[in-house]
């Protein structure tokens, strides 16, 4: 009990309800379908889970700030343009590995540049995070569409896809990916100054400068980490499916703030963990191909993640209703 | 009893008892006013007077057991309305004014809430602030927009607006407590004058002499306990301070500390433009340095000068011999100053977070093993340390800091500071909301403190907090120190009595903010020639119609204080439910049409709102997830298909006008367009001229002020959604009319957009905010930018960059937002 109390306490309240209901979902589907217990299903959401979850780390961190990334797919996408970018002018399917890394490299600071840009302008002029990560958006869409006249860019490397397609050990490198990237931002949101100042920032930020954080500095830092998630993001799609489209995964944005939310992340800042939110991002992956297999479609299913939200919140609501019951009781 | 038999008192309370959580705030007390009498209800800050009035007027229900009796009838589970129509009248410290209406509005506003929309006739309604205003004497500017007052006048506003109607008792909360002697006087006549009407006044103040000038009789009260009820004459202020603190016997004034001790902290002649001049003073390790003075007074502006958080003009600091010049609040901390900041629940904690964070926010750097890392080992070995040598109470270190009382509270702020090593220590108002015992610990902690070598400025408006506990006392007025007193020199009587005296300036500077971007919009979009066709107007009518019925929809959501993202989908799925429903039934028409996607977009309107209010769940969730289901089932139930057989009416051209040009181009205006100039029109009614829409303005703005005020909460959620889904139906209607097909996928991802249309033409994200001409030419501005470039040739995909790019432009160089701490300082 104190171990579960103890989980409880380092990876954030609702670990342990989602994880209940996590192993409820796969033990129906598994006894509903035999085919949910393949090889093949869990390779497919192995293969797919990645650019969700990346993508929804990168809503995690300016969320928790107070604020939200509404710009992170058009980064994602504006990212993996650039890697396309350097490896079409050396030589498209013929790039070597010095132009990939390249590549790589410079998708990866266009992302940061991205996301920096955005945290500055939210730091200095004190604006709206929605307004001017919706700017951003609107922007790099433009700007993308603009460079690509709307089309796809296609004709890379074979080596690239193996960062899309490839295992390593029996685990699909975006997998690893993805562990990594989660890893990564669970310690730097729990273990360092600047993931202390996230949620100071978050839920305070009058008392955050107070105390003589460096707020500004967390805001910057935040949304260009979370420019630098989603180039990862954008390098993987570009790998996976050997093509770059702007506006490939548009409506991944609304599914990454739901899986924010079903993993407890306070909607208005300051509180929420890593964990949670990867696990609610499985029960998601879980849902989707899970109801594919017993033949329903991609679109039940996204219908199924809304009212999944509504019903997590209406029992949140509930639970701490009954808290509040079971308090008063006490004091009498 | 000098009243007749036959008139039962105004209030009659027996057993009053409330609880939080575990904590009493009232325990068991009655009260008694008279009618028409003036009553003092007195004690320090934190005893339960607040409480006593939200129990009254029905803002908090008591615990069981208590008796609430209004002029002789009993009352049970009142509602803040109801109370006011039984003729009970408050006037909050906070004033839960609305600053962005009218003062004729402000006053009248009861008038507008209500469940039943009615007309708001702005004629009557001035002409009755204007008799109000009259029957006080005052005279104030009608049209003037509240936020633009300063505090005095509004503070009139509110008791104007207490007395609309037939009140019989009004309670005031610390009505004086920003206002300069002058005001004062004024308001105390304003008091006497109701009495003298058959009024009856509970004033709430701990500020002895208005207390004893203004009341016939005072109530005191300490810790949430009545203490007694007294005539006022024959009481002195000494032992009503006695009775109000319960303490003020136990304590012994201060011995000076040593002249030749360590100077910590030296200022000369220190001054900053409009904030304070001329200042001077030296701290003395192991001194407690007080300073007095009232808000406006300079005190915490000196001390943001000391923490680097605003630069002075003129003048020198000079810390433990070293030039003092802090740019920010870190460098501050670094050369050991430490600032306990006088609004402990805003600044002081970030009181979401644990205990433990809050102690070691400030010293992060040297809890950090390896480099890089925090390690929870020394962390928590400091935390602690802490907890131990302040004896903060507590269940847990990981607990909320909102789980602990005020007292203990105070403490972790202390910890937090004292863990920074600090030389000098600032404590802005340290008592604030800490009931007495919690209070005198807290004072053995600061002469523990100085004991250790700690220099101590201590800045309060609380004469007896300064008197007790300081060495030497620097009495502050309109920025400059009048006097340097010492408590052995003096009484607390006299200190008392030269601080009533004390003038204060009201700065009510509010920043008025003028985001006139679409204006600029316009005048920019002349530049292209072939722009200012009636061909291209009508064009651009014609095809954002749907957009602008959306932008209003949503704008007043956003004035309710929320946020919409699931009408562009709501209006696929009422287009589609319609198309399928006249496909089966055949005929149908206009009014039919009308009727159907109407009551289909309020339905759905009305789930959003029932999530939101049934659940407590935010909007922005609620829609995010609605959005979802709704477009899921849509994709499902349709298979994407598109349908195409549609009846005639629907899809019939209708032109409002039309005209062919000499060259053979068009200009019409389709049916679209007067859908959205009636739906504009309606919604510009709703907000402006109805009783609802005010409502909505005021609740959005100020919840907590219009839910005191008697409005009804769910009423105001329903209407904002189901406008929302009204609206968003009527969009789904004349889509159908535009393209002749439904096409299942073709509106969402519109949503984003039009939210940055709205918000770009002034509504704000947080509510109360935002005009329809607003969101119109935030809408124009989207639609005008994209239609001009595509005019100047500019390739489509381009044209969406530059609307990006116009958009982030417009609001770094406006001040849409005002989230950023230092803005919300300089409106302040």
């Amino acid at each position: 009990m104190n171990f579960l109390v103890n989980l409880n306490k380092r990876f954030g309240l609702g670990t342990l309800p989602l994880t209940a209901f996590l192993v409820l979902t796969v033990l129906l589907f598994a006894a509903l379908t035999p085919r949910f217990f393949s090889e093949a299903n869990f390779q497919s959401m192995a293969f797919q889970m990645p650019v969700l979850g990346i993508l929804t780390l990168a809503t995690l961190g300016p969320i928790l700030s107070g604020g939200i990334n509404l710009s992170i797919i058009y980064t994602a996408n504006f990212s993996g343009l650039t890697l396309a970018w350097v490896l079409l002018n050396n030589g498209g399917p013929d790039a070597g590995s010095g132009s990939m890394i390249v590549g790589c490299l410079l998708a990866l600071i266009v992302g940061a540049i991205a996301g920096g840009v955005t945290g500055l302008v939210i730091a200095k002029v004190g604006a709206h995070p929605i307004l001017v990560t919706l700017a951003m958006m609107i922007f790099l869409r433009g700007l993308g569409e603009f460079l690509t006249r709307g089309g796809d860019i296609s004709g890379f490397p074979a080596a690239i896809s193996y960062l899309g397609q490839g295992n390593l050990l029996w685990v699909p490198v975006p997998m690893w990916l993805f562990a990594a990237c989660a890893l990564l931002w669970h310690l730097l949101l729990s273990r360092t100054r600047h993931g202390f100042a996230v949620y100071m920032v978050g839920s305070n930020i009058r008392a955050a400068e107070y105390s003589g954080l460096h707020t500004k500095r967390t805001l910057v830092l935040i949304y260009l980490f979370s420019g630098l998630l989603c180039a990862v993001a954008g390098i993987l799609m570009a790998a996976r499916f050997n093509s770059v489209r702007v506006g490939h995964g548009e409506a991944i944005l609304l599914v990454t703030v739901l899986a924010c939310f079903l993993g407890g992340v306070d909607p208005f800042g300051g509180a929420g963990r890593v964990l949670p939110v990867v696990l609610a991002l499985v029960i998601l992956q879980v849902l989707s191909p899970g109801m594919n297999l017993l033949g329903a479609n991609q679109h039940l299913a996204t219908a199924v993640w809304g009212l999944f939200l509504i019903g997590v919140m209406m029992l949140r609501w509930a639970a701490a209703k009954l808290e509040i019951q079971f308090n008063r009781r006490k004091l009498t | 009893m000098t009243l007749p038999e036959a008139a039962p008192p105004a209030v009659r309370l027996r057993h009053v008892t409330k609880s939080f959580g575990g904590a009493k705030a009232l325990d068991n007390g009655d009260f008694d006013v008279r009618r028409g009498e003036v009553h003092c209800l007195a004690g320090e800050k934190g005893c339960g007077k607040s409480t006593f009035i939200k129990i009254i007027t029905g803002v908090y229900v008591p615990d069981a057991g208590t008796e609430i009796e209004l002029f002789g009838q009993p009352v049970k589970n009142i509602s803040p309305a109801q109370a006011r129509a039984l003729g009970v009248a408050v006037i909050w410290q906070d004033l839960a004014l609305f600053a962005r209406m009218s003062v004729a509005e402000n006053i009248t506003f009861d008038e507008i809430v209500g469940p039943f929309p009615r007309r708001v006739n702005r004629t009557a309604m001035r002409s009755h602030a204007a008799t109000v205003l009259a029957r006080l004497g005052v005279d104030i500017d009608l049209s003037a927009s509240l936020g633009t007052l300063p505090i005095a006048e509004r503070q009139i506003v509110a008791i104007a607006r207490a007395l609309m109607g037939q009140t019989r008792l009004i309670f005031m909360d610390e009505p004086t407590a920003s206002l300069t002697q002058s005001e004062t006087d004024a308001l105390l006549t304003i008091v006497r004058k109701l009495s003298d009407d058959g009024v009856a006044v509970v004033f709430v103040s701990h500020r002895l002499a208005e207390v004893l000038d203004v009341a016939e009789r005072v109530t005191v009260l300490r810790d949430g306990k009545l203490v007694g009820v007294w005539p006022t004459q024959g009481m002195t202020q000494s032992r009503l301070g006695e009775l109000m603190t319960g303490i003020a016997i136990e304590h012994s004034i201060l011995k000076p500390a040593a002249d030749d001790a360590n100077v910590v902290l030296s200022i000369q002649n220190l001054g900053r433009d409009g904030e304070f001049d001329g200042i001077s003073f030296d701290i003395r390790a192991g001194e407690v340095l007080g300073m007095i003075g009232l808000i406006g007074a300079g005190r915490t502006e000196i001390a943001h000068a000391l923490i680097g958080m605003n630069k002075p003009d003129r003048g020198e600091m000079i810390l433990t011999g070293a030039a003092h010049t802090p740019r920010s609040i870190r460098q501050a901390i670094a050369a050991g100053i430490a600032y306990v900041s006088e609004d402990r629940l805003q600044l002081g904690l970030d009181r979401k977070q644990s205990i433990e964070d809050n102690i070691s926010v400030a010293v992060l750097p040297g809890l950090e093993s390896p480099p890089g890392l925090l390690s929870s080992g020394l962390k928590s070995k400091l935390v602690m340390d802490w907890i131990k040598s302040l004896g903060i109470r507590l269940g847990q270190p990981a607990d909320a800091v909102s789980t602990l009382s005020g007292g203990n509270q105070q403490r972790v702020v202390l910890a937090k500071w004292l863990a920074t090593k600090p030389r000098l220590l600032i404590l802005d108002s340290p008592t604030v909301g800490v009931d007495v015992g919690a209070r005198a610990g807290i004072f053995r902690i600061v002469r523990d403190l100085t004991e250790k070598g700690l220099a101590i400025l201590l800045i309060s408006d609380e004469a007896s907090e300064v008197y007790f506990n300081a060495d030497r006392i620097l009495h502050l007025a309109g920025g400059r120190i009048l006097d340097t007193l010492v408590p052995s020199d003096i009484t607390l009587e006299a200190l008392e009595a030269r601080f009533m005296r004390d003038f204060v300036r009201s700065h009510a500077i509010e920043l008025r903010l003028a985001a006139v971007l679409s204006l600029i919009c316009f005048i920019l979009s002349f530049a292209s020639p072939q722009f200012a066709t009636a061909g291209n107007f009508s064009s651009l009518l014609n095809n954002n119609a749907v957009d602008m019925i959306w932008a209003v929809g949503l704008l007043v959501v956003l004035i309710a204080g929320g946020i919409d993202i699931s009408f562009a989908v709501a209006s696929s799925v009422v287009h589609y439910i319609a198309a399928k429903l006249f496909g089966v039934m055949g005929g149908g028409n206009w009014l039919m049409g009308i009727v159907v996607c109407g009551s289909l977009g309020i339905g759905l309107g009305l789930i959003n709102a029932w999530l939101i209010r049934g659940f407590k769940i935010i909007s922005i969730v609620v829609t995010i997830a609605t959005f979802n289901a709704f477009f899921g089932f849509l994709m499902f139930f349709s298979g994407g298909k598109f349908i195409y057989d549609l009846p005639s009416w629907w899809t019939a051209r209708v032109f409002l006008f039309e005209h062919q040009n000499a060259d053979g181009s068009w200009v019409e205006l389709n049916l679209s367009v007067a859908a959205m100039v009636v739906c504009l029109i309606l919604t510009w009614i709703l907000l402006r001229h109805t009783s609802i829409g005010r409502q909505l303005h005021a609740f959005g703005a100020n919840p907590e002020g219009a839910r005191r005020a008697g409005v009804n909460v769910a009423l105001m959620q329903g209407v904002a959604y189901g406008w929302m889904g009204l609206m968003a139906g009527t969009a789904g209607l004349m889509q159908i009319n535009v393209v002749r097909e439904v096409v299942p996928n073709a509106l969402a991802g519109g949503e984003l957009e039009v939210l940055a249309a709205v918000v770009l033409g002034g509504a704000r994200l947080g509510g109360g905010k935002g005009t329809v001409t607003g969101s119109v030419l935030g809408v124009l501005f989207v639609a005008i930018t994209q239609n001009g470039l595509n005019l100047l040739g500019v390739s489509p995909f381009a044209s969406k960059m530059v609307i990006g790019a116009a958009i982030l432009i417009a609001i770094s160089t406006s001040n849409i937002g005002l989230t950023s701490p230092s803005r919300k300082r300089a409106a302040k």
